[in-house]
């Protein structure tokens, strides 16, 4: 292989990488947002996360044990599928 | 020894008879030292996800959160929350350029990235650092457990376990720690689900009518002030993704796709025990009042729910919890002064009969550390013990990982100036929080940040990109699992 050819799949590798840390990051941060904003709602917004929304559960109690772990299967079945996808993409690119 | 409850003595007896028959099955598969530490690289997604189950529900998870939710109420699902959240971004970031790198530990992924033997030194001490720290928890669970409801004194219980847990690891290695892992995963799901589903069945299965019970337990701030919530949860999040133990399962993994897969798995197994744990503990508040304890109230939920039989079975299932975690962990410590001291320093030209034997005497070693420690910690509560090896880990192993995998400027110095200061400063702050200098009891808040300021002001001073880094970022991130065979 030439020269020039490795440049250019290492060019396409870098951006790949680029392009995967990109959903990793957005991802990784919509999720640390989701939790670390938790702490930060019942200190300062207590009046509606003390709310109760149905019988004994309030907005906090909801959120904690259930929301963040329902976000926390569907963000990794997501990321999980889509980098499935760009790997066999690139790999059908490169037979 | 007071035996007190028979069927509880017969169901331990039975996890340590399959232990063992596991382990003199799993014998002839670890001829060497890749089957020692790795399995020999062949365990499915769907194997490692339930094997990791099993390792990382740990006797904090299964006897910690259902006891902090009893005391505290809310404030403990704080800790459902941060041992599940971390696993997400172990996925986003780390599981499939671990995987491919296809190494032994954590160790070598550093110093293939840095070249560096002086890291290799800092990561195989953090490493043993956070294990031992992660591991006396483990102990003092099983002393507590079957101390108190079985009637066996604290040194007899955590003496059983480990010498149990020692004898699999030397004699089966990562294959007899997986199978055992995935059988344990399936009694302790099994146990926390019938406990919960049993609690629920005493308020007509209405979650809702188990909450009117426990009012003023259901909101925040019966423990924890804004400042050591959030710190607490960034601390476990992170730390996850640092732990050791953890992240060298992913080297059984035969490619970065099922590595991926796995933690996918992990996350739905984990996931529900999570989401019940606190009703547990909710349960226990509600129908034991204050006659619960910190680290036995799921055991006397269970009493109280289903006599000394169900007694029986949840002791058993702690003990599994404290048995697959401690595996684990020995394995990580063992990898890190087999492996990353003797063969990767001190004796680079050790043949591969030599490793192995060193990798079984540390692992004895390691094993009688552990008693030892496990004894002088008697009395200490699970899950807060384990929190601080998450600080540890968060403030440490995760930053540079991160940074080392995803930034190809960092620089040895840089990940060396973190490594250091994560941990130095970490175990500061939460000595100085035990001594009563101040009330932070998790430091993630601080040391996370100051880590990830410290790698990359050092590694931008410093300018000493390592030769072969664009090799390793396209050999840990190169799609293809064919390409990985092909490096490994």
């Amino acid at each position: 292989m030439k020269d020039s050819d490795n440049e250019d799949d290492r060019n396409k590798i870098e951006k790949l990488i680029a392009k995967n840390f990109k959903l990793s990051i957005s991802l990784g941060l919509i999720f640390l947002t989701i939790i670390l904003i938790l702490p930060v709602l019942n200190e300062f917004a207590s009046d509606i996360m003390l709310k109760p929304v149905f019988g004994n559960f309030t907005v906090t109690l909801i959120y904690t044990a259930l929301f963040i772990f329902i976000m926390g299967w569907i963000i990794p079945l997501y990321y999980t599928l889509e980098t499935d996808k760009r790997e066999r993409e690139y790999e059908e690119e490169h037979k | 020894m007071i035996l007190n409850n028979p069927l509880a003595i017969i169901l331990v007896l039975l996890i340590v008879g399959i232990s063992v028959a596991v382990t003199i099955f799993s014998r002839r598969f670890t001829r060497t030292t890749a089957d020692f530490y790795v399995a020999g690289r062949g365990i499915s997604a769907v194997q490692n996800a339930m094997a990791l189950s099993g390792d990382y529900m740990s006797a904090a998870t299964f006897l910690g959160i259902a006891g902090l939710v009893w005391l505290y109420g809310y404030d403990g699902i704080w800790y459902s929350v941060g041992f599940f959240g971390g696993w997400i971004l172990l996925l986003l970031f780390l599981a499939s350029p671990i995987r491919r790198f296809g190494a032994y530990t954590i160790a070598d992924f550093v110093s293939g990235r840095f070249h560096s033997q002086k890291l290799r030194l800092v990561v195989m001490l953090g490493t043993i650092l956070i294990s031992v720290l992660y591991i006396i928890p483990q102990l003092v669970g099983v002393g507590d457990i079957l101390g108190v409801l079985l009637g066996w004194n604290y040194m007899t219980g955590v003496v059983v376990a480990g010498i149990l847990m020692t004898i699999y690891v030397v004699v089966g290695g990562m294959k007899a720690t997986t199978y055992n892992q995935i059988i344990q995963c399936v009694i302790l799901w099994t146990a926390m689900f019938v406990t919960v589903a049993l609690a629920l069945q005493q308020f007509g299965f209405s979650y809702d009518n188990l909450l009117t019970q426990v009012s003023g337990y259901t909101q925040p701030g019966n423990w924890l002030d804004f400042q050591n919530s959030f710190s607490l949860i960034l601390g476990l999040v992170l730390g996850t993704a640092g732990l050791p133990h953890v992240l060298i399962r992913y080297y059984t993994n035969p490619s970065g796709k099922s590595a991926r897969w796995t933690t996918v798995g992990t996350l739905f197994i984990i996931g529900t025990f999570y989401m019940m744990a606190p009703i547990a503990g909710f349960g226990a508040r509600a129908l034991l009042g204050d006659d619960g304890g910190l680290n036995t109230a799921l055991p006397l939920l269970a009493q109280y729910l289903g006599g000394e039989a169900f007694l029986g079975v949840v002791v058993a299932a702690a003990f599994a919890a404290v048995l697959s975690t401690v595996a684990g962990l020995m394995l990580a410590t063992t990898g890190a002064i087999a492996h990353d001291l003797y063969t990767n320093i001190i004796n680079p030209k050790a043949s591969e009969e030599k490793q192995l034997k060193v990798a079984k005497l540390s692992t004895l070693g390691v094993g009688i550390l552990a008693i030892i420690v496990g004894i002088l910690a008697q009395g200490y509560n699970v899950a807060f013990l384990v929190g601080l090896a998450f600080a540890i880990a968060a403030s440490s192993f995760f930053p540079v990982l991160l940074m080392g995998t995803w930034w190809r400027g960092t620089t040895e110095k840089g990940a060396l100036a973190g490594l250091v200061v994560g941990i130095i400063s970490s175990t500061t702050i939460i000595i100085t929080n035990i001594i009563g200098l101040h009330n932070l009891s998790n430091p993630a808040i601080i040391t996370v940040p100051a880590t990830f300021i410290i790698i990359y002001v050092v590694s931008r001073l410093d300018g000493q990109i390592p030769y072969d880094t664009d090799e390793f970022m396209l050999k840990v991130h190169m799609p293809g699992d064919e390409n990985l065979e092909k490096l490994d």
